[in-house]
Parts: C-alpha cells; structure tokens; sequence
C-alpha cells in the first residue's frame, strides 16, 4: 500500500495539501468545525432556529474558505517554472485540485445543507445554498490568484444586496428555493469562474501578472522588499504610485536629524517609514460614508450601530497586523542604527502603539462623528455607543499586546492569525458590550474595560521582555 | 572563558563562540577569532560554512548559544549607540522599502547618524550611476546592492561588515566597488571585513584572509604568508612510488605510478631534498594562488 502510494503521481501530490503545518491547523480546525456543526445541528433538533442559522452561516464560510484554500494551494504548485519545464506537471496537479474542490467544498456545503433538510427548521435548498457558497468561493479564490485591489469592485457588488431590505429578501428567497431559475444561474456562473479559474492556473506563465503574486503573505511582502528579478511585478507594485501616495513617501523629502532627538520623535520617524500612512485617514472617510448609509437601509438601529461599532473596533487591529510584519526583512539592518538594544525596541514599541492609537482614534472618531451627524440615531442608542467606547478601548490595548507578542515569531502564515483573533475578540467584546451597555450597566462596563487594558499592558510588558532576548537578524 | 590571546584593541573578536540551530546543527564551532584594526579581511569558506552566521553573530543579530562576541570591546548583542554609529553593515540579502525613492533613503538613512559625509555618497552615486530619483522597487539587483553599500558607507564607519558585497554587481561595478574598499582602508583607520566566494576579488584588496570551515575557524593570517606556506610539489620518480610516500604538512596527495601531486603546508628546502633523495626524484615546486589554495584545503 505505501509503495502504491509512494509511485502514484496523484497521491503525492494529494498529500502536499497535509504538509505544511498552517494548512494542516486549518484543516483540523475545519474537521473541528464540520463535527461541532454535525452534533450541534442533531441536538438542537427541530428548538432553535437561530442556532440553525449560525449552522448555515458556519458551514457556508468553513466551505468557502476550504476552497480558496485549494485555489491557493494550486496556484503555489503551478506559479513556478517547474509547470512549464516539467512533462506531464500541470495536469495530475489540477486534477487533484478539482477532486479536492469537489469533495471537501460541494461535500461540506452538501452536507449542511443536507443536514438542516433533515432537521427542517429552515426551508434551505441545496441549489440556493450551494450558489452562495460558490459565488463566495469563485471570489475569495479570484482574489488569491489576482492579489489585486481591483477584486474589491465584484466583492463590493456581490455583497451589495445584504445592504438593502429589498437585496436581503432576494437573497433569502433564493436560498429558499423560491427563484431557482436565479439560483441556477448563480450556480452556473459561479462554476464558470471556478473553471475558467482552473483554465488560467493551467496556463500560468512568468508573463501573465498574477505569476509573481506570491500567496503566502510573509512571501509577497519579501520579495517587494529584495528586488528579486523573478518578481519584478511584484517589486514594480511595492512602488507604484499609489503605494508612495498612501505610504506619503514625500515627507522623506527633507528628513530632519533624529540622531540626537528625544524618544517620541524617534518613535515617530520609525513610524513614518513603515506604517500605514494615509490609509487610515481613507479607511476612516470610507466609514464616514458607509455609516449613514448602513442607518438608511438597516431595518434596525441597533443594526447599524454594530456594524459601525465593530469596523472601528477590528479594523485597526488587521490593518496593524497586515502592515508591520514589513519591518521584519529590514528589522536586522535597522537594529544596528545607532541606538542601544532597549532603546531601539522601545522605540519600535512606541512607533506600533502610537500607529495603532492613531488609526484607531481616527476611525472611531470619524465613525461617531458621523453616526451623530449623519445617522442621527435616537439619543438612547448614542448613549450606549457612547458607553461602549470605553470597553471599546480595552479592547484595543488587549488586541495591541497579542499582535505585538505574535509579531516576535516573525512567521508569514501568522499574519493571517491575528485577522481572526482581532475578530474573534472585537466580536466578543462587542456582543458583551452591547449587553452591557443595553442594560446600562456603567460599573461593569468600567471594570471590564480596566481589567481589558490591564491584560493588554502585562501582554504588552510580556512582550517586550521576550522582544529584548529575540533575535533580529 | 578562553585564554586564546586576542590582539589589543581589536574591532571585532570572538570567544569560544559557538552557535547551534536547534539542538544539533552547528553553525559555529567554537570560533576564536578576532580582527586586527586597520586591516581588510576576506572571510572564506563553502557554502553552509558558517559565514553569514559569523557575521550576524559578531554583529549581535544572533546570539551566541555559547561564548562571546565583541564589537569594539562591547558585548555585541548589547552594543551601545555610539559603538553601532561606528558600524557599516551590508548584508547577503539587501531589502529596503520599495515605496521611496533613492534619495529619500538616503535622506532617511542618513538621519540617525550623528555625522553624514554627503559628498561622498553623491560621488558614489554618481561614479555607480545609481539613480536619485528612481523608486527602491525599481532598482535591479545589482543596483540595490550599490545602493546598500553606498548606505553603509555614508557615515563613515570604523568597521565596515560585508556579507557577499559583489554577488550581484557586473565587473565594472565590482572593480569600483574594489577600488572603493582600496580608498577606504588606505588610511589605515578603518577596518574592513568582508565574506566572499570571488577569491580574486579577495586577492586584490585584502591584506588577511580567514578560512572557515564547518563552523571553525582553519586558518586566520596574512594573505601573502598563506600563499607563501602552501604549495603544490610534482613529484616525478625513477620507480613507482609507493603507498606509503608521504610528505610532512600534506594538505593533499595524488599518486599515479611514477608520479604525485602533494599539495602542502609550510614546504621547507629541506623537505624538498628529501624527497629527491629518498626516491630518487624530480620535484617541481609551483605557487598557488588563492583559488587553489581554497580548493586545496578543501580537498575539492
């Protein structure tokens, strides 16, 4: 058996998709996933549709990020030039790609929705959900074949419908069942972006600019940074004008001497060169317009409130995870610029706290600003926004320290980690903020925000000591 | 701690350094080592020696996982800001931000140095045709490394650490990159050391060479005195030579018949002699040059 396996092409190349080790977390945690929705979904029986709904939504996204997984796993074996130079390479391994897709993918989706038939609490037809967890798959595996911004356009017009009651109850009927010419044609076009998908990867070549795209993140950013030739497209993006725009370039016109500047300056100069820049300022005027109209086209206040309330809350955290892992291919030259080992990491401690305080006092303030002005929500609800800032804030000094004590192991793959632990953790403390401040529990609000920033310093302190004995190079 | 003499003053010196990755690879060895002021020293050796994690470890960016590095006669891993304004560092792979342009790195670089020389590296900009206002993203390879020494050298440092500087630079641009450390070390004040596969390079600028092998240090000296001490003798016998023939301070030995090729150290007229005698011989005695030397004593 194990000599069948080790001659046959397709079974090697299937395992490749157990090898690394963040896939293999990935997919324990999705077989985690697919038991705890199974025996959920039975023991709840026929009780509690909201559960069933979580179920639907669980299974939907643990099926659409499986297969962009796959699509991404594909494109790393068949961007190289190993495809075009061995015989017989690209087939087996789009092969396998497929069998994979099929299976774990349409069988994931298949078997919740499979599931939820059986319990029968929601009418849920397999044609409907099966669209929507194609069309997000056919996205989200797009999106890592391109690494464009410009995916954000299909993205945006895909989920428009969710913003609107009309959109929402359109969607919800195909789901149903009640349109299945639309969630034919759903299902249709999602299948044709995932072949033509399939067409493209079997076709890669060094000339088309997705070749050079690296998947894994901590690659992408590295080869922007050493200027290998493979990757010229790449390092051409790391330079292109939007990039020296957001990233404000010009201020390195006329750089004052720092050499003997105090320690916020400092701080501030190692920000300057590596942070997000504008971008918060952009972020921020995006939420400014968005939050009048989430109130507009929510049904519910409360709604739109915790929308605004967890894009304020989250998105500083991913945006800091997504911006300073740059600094680790230069953090070994840099260290050796004229400051003591304390010192140098204490100014890169403050320059991340103060990026992250600034984009988070940004966002925040524009999107209260503008819930205020714009939204004009009843004072009731102002009120509880108003008095889940402070948790709010805890929140982020607690999402601060863990990125920062992550950000030591340096590893590519961990940048995608704190994305779901930010979200994790603003979802929570959004949800018991809400309560909370529904209830208008003030003292409780205080003490879980104090002992939040409590966490968040000791992590922060942690970290620095651990940063203090870690090797720069 | 080791009683291994280290040379006064020395700008870099290392200890019984050892350095492990993980609980088994041993990258260094227990390396005593240090390196003469004012002097330029080529560090040798093969792939996976050892050399980059020589020079990290001396730099601090690694930590020894035993021994002592030292910079100017402070711990390396905790070097004061004035000792580090003293360093000039190019590492193997050069990474830079993308998104600025070469004269806004400059100008960036240049901020935290107490002293900037802009003059010179105008001149080196200009004499490299590196292009001021072209974005770091843009660069080629070869131009990004130009433009990483020229960062290093902008401050004028006292120590000067290359890891591979010339990998990736075409022969014009490695002549003024050699002419370059020529003009640096002339004062005698500045001390320059430099790991690299291109042994002709190395011949033209450095006044000692140091060989590292699997993690350790195998020879550490003047670049004419290992030139002088090994040499290649051709051995051509009346009789066939036997199993047995031997030469003291072999480095390498090639019998065929009549005739060997010995490769050996610290070659003495007298040895010579002997071997004429004894097998009734014709010696030949050729000089190496640093290629060979390199090969040589590493039985390649």
């Amino acid at each position: 058996m194990r000599n069948r396996i080790e001659r046959s092409r397709y079974a090697q190349i299937a395992l490749t998709y157990t090898k690394p080790l963040p896939i293999r977390i990935w997919a324990a945690s999705t077989a985690i996933g697919v038991l705890w929705i199974a025996v959920t979904t039975v023991l709840v029986g026929t009780t509690d549709s909201g559960v069933h709904a979580a179920m639907l939504f669980l299974g939907g996204s643990m099926a659409v990020w499986v297969g962009a997984m796959i699509a991404a796993h594909a494109k790393e074996q068949l961007a190289d030039p190993r495809a075009s130079l061995v015989p017989h390479f690209r087939t087996p391994h789009l092969v396998v790609a497929a069998v994979m897709f099929l299976v774990l993918v349409i069988g994931l989706a298949s078997a919740v929705a499979g599931l939820q038939a059986w319990v029968a609490v929601h009418d849920v037809s397999l044609t409907g959900y099966l669209a929507f967890v194609l069309v997000l798959t056919a996205l989200l595996a797009w999106m890592a074949q391109l690494q464009s911004p410009a995916m954000l356009i299909p993205i945006a017009a895909v989920l428009s419908p969710v913003m609107f009651a009309d959109g929402r109850a359109w969607l919800s009927e195909i789901l149903r069942g009640g349109a299945p010419k639309t969630g034919y044609v759903l299902l249709s076009a999602s299948i044709a972006a995932l072949v033509a998908l399939w067409w493209r990867l079997s076709r890669m070549h060094e000339e088309m600019p997705d070749y050079a795209c690296g998947v894994s993140p901590g690659l992408r950013l590295k080869v922007r940074m050493t200027g290998d030739p493979i990757f010229r497209r790449e390092n051409a993006a790391g330079a292109s004008r939007i990039e020296t725009f957001v990233r404000h370039a010009a201020r390195f016109d006329y750089v004052p001497n720092i050499a003997a500047a105090g320690f916020w300056r400092r701080a501030r100069h190692w920000r300057h060169v590596i942070g997000t820049g504008r971008m918060p300022i952009f972020v921020a005027a995006l939420l400014g317009v968005w939050v009048p109209l989430l109130h507009s086209t929510m049904t519910k206040d409360d709604v739109g409130l915790m929308v605004a309330l967890v894009a304020a809350s989250m998105v500083p955290g991913q945006m800091f995870a997504a911006t300073w892992p740059r600094r680790w291919y230069v953090l070994g030259e840099e260290s050796l610029r004229p400051a003591s080992r304390r010192q140098f990491l204490r100014e890169q401690g403050a320059a991340m706290a103060l990026e992250y305080a600034l984009t988070w006092a940004w966002l925040s303030a524009v999107t209260f600003t503008s819930a205020t002005l714009f939204a004009r929500w009843p004072y009731g609800v102002f009120a509880q926004l108003m008095m889940a800032l402070p948790l709010m804030a805890g929140v982020q000094v607690l999402i601060f320290g863990i990125l920062v004590w992550i950000l030591r192991f340096r590893a590519g793959w961990l940048i995608i980690a704190p994305i779901f632990l930010v979200t994790a953790i603003g979802l929570a403390a959004l949800i018991a903020g809400g309560t909370m401040a529904h209830a208008r529990e003030v003292g409780m609000i205080m003490l879980v925000a104090a002992l939040l920033t409590v966490a968040g310093v000791g992590i922060t302190l942690d970290a620095y000591r651990r940063w203090l004995v870690t090797e720069l190079d | 701690m080791s009683d291994a003499p280290i040379a006064p003053r020395a700008p870099l010196q290392l200890r019984r350094v050892h350095k492990y990755y993980g609980a088994s690879v041993a990258a260094l060895d227990g390396v005593d080592w240090s390196v003469p002021a004012g002097s330029v020293v080529g560090l040798l050796g093969q792939n996976a020696a050892g050399k980059t994690t020589l020079i990290k470890t001396a730099l601090g960016l690694l930590r020894p996982t035993r021994g002592e590095a030292q910079i100017f006669g402070e711990d390396a891993w905790d070097l004061p800001a004035a000792v580090k304004a003293r360093i000039g560092y190019v590492p193997q792979v050069i990474t830079l931000y993308p998104w600025l342009r070469v004269r806004q790195l400059i100008n960036y670089t240049a901020s935290f140095y107490p002293h900037w020389n802009d003059e010179l590296v105008r001149t080196l900009a200009l004499n490299w045709a590196i292009p001021r206002e072209e974005k770091v993203g843009n660069l080629s390879v070869g131009t990004l490394q130009k433009l990483a020494i020229v960062l290093a050298l902008g401050h004028e440092p006292e120590l000067l650490v290359l890891d591979e500087p010339a990998a990736s630079l075409d022969p014009g641009a490695r002549r003024d990159f050699l002419r370059t450390i020529l003009d640096i070390a002339a004062d005698g004040r500045r001390t320059i050391l430099f790991s690299t596969h291109i042994t002709s390079d190395l011949e033209r600028v450095a006044d000692r060479v140091a060989i590292l092998r699997a993690g350790k240090i195998t020879y550490d000296g003047e670049l004419d005195e290992l030139k002088d001490s090994v040499k290649r003798l051709h051995v051509t016998a009346e009789a066939p030579l036997p199993p047995t023939f031997s030469v003291p301070g072999t480095v390498r030995l090639k019998i065929e018949g009549n005739e060997a090729l010995v490769s050996v150290r610290d070659v003495s007229e007298k040895i010579v002699d002997d071997i004429r005698r004894n097998y009734a011989a014709t010696v030949g005695v050729q000089d190496l040059n640093l290629e060979d030397i390199f090969l040589e004593l590493h039985h390649a």
